[in-house]
This record gives structure tokens, sequence and C-alpha cells, in this order.
């Protein structure tokens, strides 16, 4: 079984953004709801003050509120894949925003228009017709978005037949987890013993937020500063 | 006779408005069976699958059937530093009744609470 987690590691990020930027890149992120967002907040007191940064996207969690609420109302438009990755059909989102209620990390972002990310205008890149564009790309008013793990690429190496290649070939991995310049972020198959995200979970003791909701989250975090 | 009879009517209507201000009161056996029949569709609370506090279904059942007071979720209109969000730093809509604790809703959405359960499902 291949089952993809991610790492954050909080004593590594310095909160430059580049997760998020190239996320907003990758996948044509507009400004009512971004995929991957940068949370800071300061722990200690002058002199020993400091900022703890966390990226938070997706948990992808094992038992997903979210799809439970969705399926629940009878909209069934979240749903969770072989790989673990779960996903909204903007097609059947009817805009409840249920998902978001629920979610114990404040994920799911409510789309209220499809506008650009720059004041000046669309760019070429994000003129780009829907036809063309990957299903989770395809930009919807008034529909719940949130993180998918980058599933144009995992679905991709699915195709090609090369799942072992998640997490070590960029064009298989998650863009977010390509860019950082200090290695705060892996990626790959946790149960796998010799990955690399497998390893980092042993040797880091990385866990799981919120764990008293019981979602059991795909995305592990090297805590700094405990829980928040 | 007539002021005995208007000084009793009189006393009736203030001791019947006190009893109608008087809160309610709901068992959790009571408020179960409410969330049962809601979940049969016995008790009608709308098809708005919405967030509209007026309207929506979320707010229809938890405030009107479920009873639970606008001050049981929402806070004010300052984030909590958990809360996990973008939007923490903005300021908050005006017009909004405050912020939302979550963690309140895992008190009845989970094992052994009245309400569908969405929390540890424990489906492993």
């Amino acid at each position: 079984m291949t089952k993809l987690v991610r790492v954050i590691d909080m004593e590594r990020c310095m909160g430059c953004r580049a997760c998020i930027a190239a996320c907003h890149v990758e996948n044509h992120i507009t400004p009512d709801a971004p995929w991957n967002v940068m949370i800071e907040h300061e722990v200690g007191q002058y002199p020993y003050a400091r900022t703890v940064f966390a990226t938070m996207n997706c948990m992808h969690c094992e038992d997903a509120p979210c799809l439970r609420a969705c399926d629940a109302i009878g909209v069934h438009a979240i749903s969770r894949n072989e790989l673990g990755v779960v996903l909204v059909d903007y097609d059947k989102c009817i805009g409840c925003q249920y998902c978001s209620a629920v979610c114990p990390y404040g994920v799911p972002q409510y789309n209220k228009s499809t506008k650009s990310l720059y004041p000046e205008g669309e760019t070429p890149y994000e003129n780009i017709s829907a036809a063309d564009r990957h299903p989770t790309h395809r930009k919807k008013a008034n529909v719940v978005e949130k993180c998918t793990f980058c599933w144009h690429k995992l679905e991709k190496a699915v195709t090609d037949g090369k799942t072992d290649r998640i997490g070590q070939d960029p064009q298989y991995t998650p863009s977010c987890d390509l860019v950082c310049p200090v290695n705060a972020r892996l990626f790959g198959d946790i149960d796998d013993p010799n990955s690399g995200v497998s390893k980092y979970i042993g040797e880091k003791k990385a866990g799981q937020l919120k764990k008293e909701y019981g979602t059991r989250p795909q995305v592990y975090y090297v805590l700094q500063g405990g829980d928040f | 006779m007539i002021k005995i009879i208007l000084a009793a009517l009189l006393a009736y209507g203030v001791i019947m408005t006190v009893e109608a201000e008087q809160p309610a009161t709901v068992s959790s056996a009571q408020l179960a069976r409410i969330a049962e029949q809601i979940r049969q569709h016995r008790i009608d609370v709308g098809g708005d699958y919405s967030m509209n506090a007026k309207t929506g279904r979320y707010h229809i059942i938890h405030a009107d059937k479920m009873m639970m007071d606008c001050s049981n979720c929402h806070y004010g209109d300052q984030y909590q530093p958990d809360y996990l969000d973008v939007s923490r730093n903005k300021p908050y809509p005006a017009e909004a009744k405050g912020q939302y604790v979550r963690s309140v809703c895992l008190g009845c959405h989970q094992e052994g609470g009245l309400a569908t359960q969405w929390y540890n499902t424990g489906t492993r």
C-alpha cells in the first residue's frame, strides 16, 4: 500500500513563503481561495521572543470530517481516492460551506469569485481556458476549494506507473515541497520504511495536529513551541 | 367586583409573562430525541444548505431546534491564536456574529454525542 504524507519541519521553516508562491503558480490560485497559507505567531518574551512559522494546507485526513459532512447532506462533492488524496468536485459542490465549518484545521476555502491574483488584470497564464486545465484547476465561483496534494502530478505518476517516484521525481511531487530552500518539507510514502518521510518522522518525532478530533491527518509537523 | 377581576387578570398576565421569560431548560435526552427527529426528517429544518443564519439549515438546526445560544459557538470579533486560516489577521466583518470555536462541535459530533458523528470516527 502507498500512503502519501507530507512532513513540515517548523524548526527549519523560516517563513519565506516560497511554498505558498509555488502553490499559487502551480494551482492557478485566486485571491479568495488560497490552498496553502502561512501562519506566524510569536512565542516567548523579549529578549527571548521569536516567531514560529507554519504553513497550512489540506491535511488529507484519513477520517475526513469534510467528506462525512458532504456525504451526510447528499452532495457527495468530496471524495478520497486510492492514494488517500481528498478532492473536491467543483461541478458537484453546492457552496454550502459545511466542509469549512466542520474542518478542525480551517482548510476548505470558499471561492467567491475567480478574479485575478494581480491588480493589473489576468496574466496569460491565468487566461488558460478551462478545457485546457486539469479538472482540479477549473476554477468556479461559489464553490469550495482546497489543496489537492498537487493531484495533477500524482495522477501523472499513477498513469506512468511511477508511484514509487512520488516525492523524489519533481514531476511527480507537489510543487510546494520542491521549492523549500531549507528543506523543511518532505513528501512521500510513509508505508515504505526506507522513505525519506518515514525516517524523518521517526527521527524528529513529527506528529499530527489536533489529534483530539480523531481525523488522522496525513500531514505531519515537527513542532516548535508545541501544538498551535 | 370589576376591579377584583381586572386585578386578577393583571396578576395572571404578569405571571404568564414571567413564565414565558423563563429560560427553556431541555434535558440532553430531549435534545437527543430532537436530533434524531431532525435526522429522520420528522422536524422541518428547511432545504437551504447554507450557513445563512436566517434561512440556512445549519443555524436553524443549531440555534432554533437545538436551542444553542449564539455565544455557545461565537466568541467575538478576534481570531483565536489557533485559528488555522489565512484570514486570521484580517479585520473581522462587522456584520458577522463573531468568530466561532470549532472545539464546541467536538462535544456533540463525536462518538457518544447526540449529533451526527464527524469526529473520532475510528474507521481504521
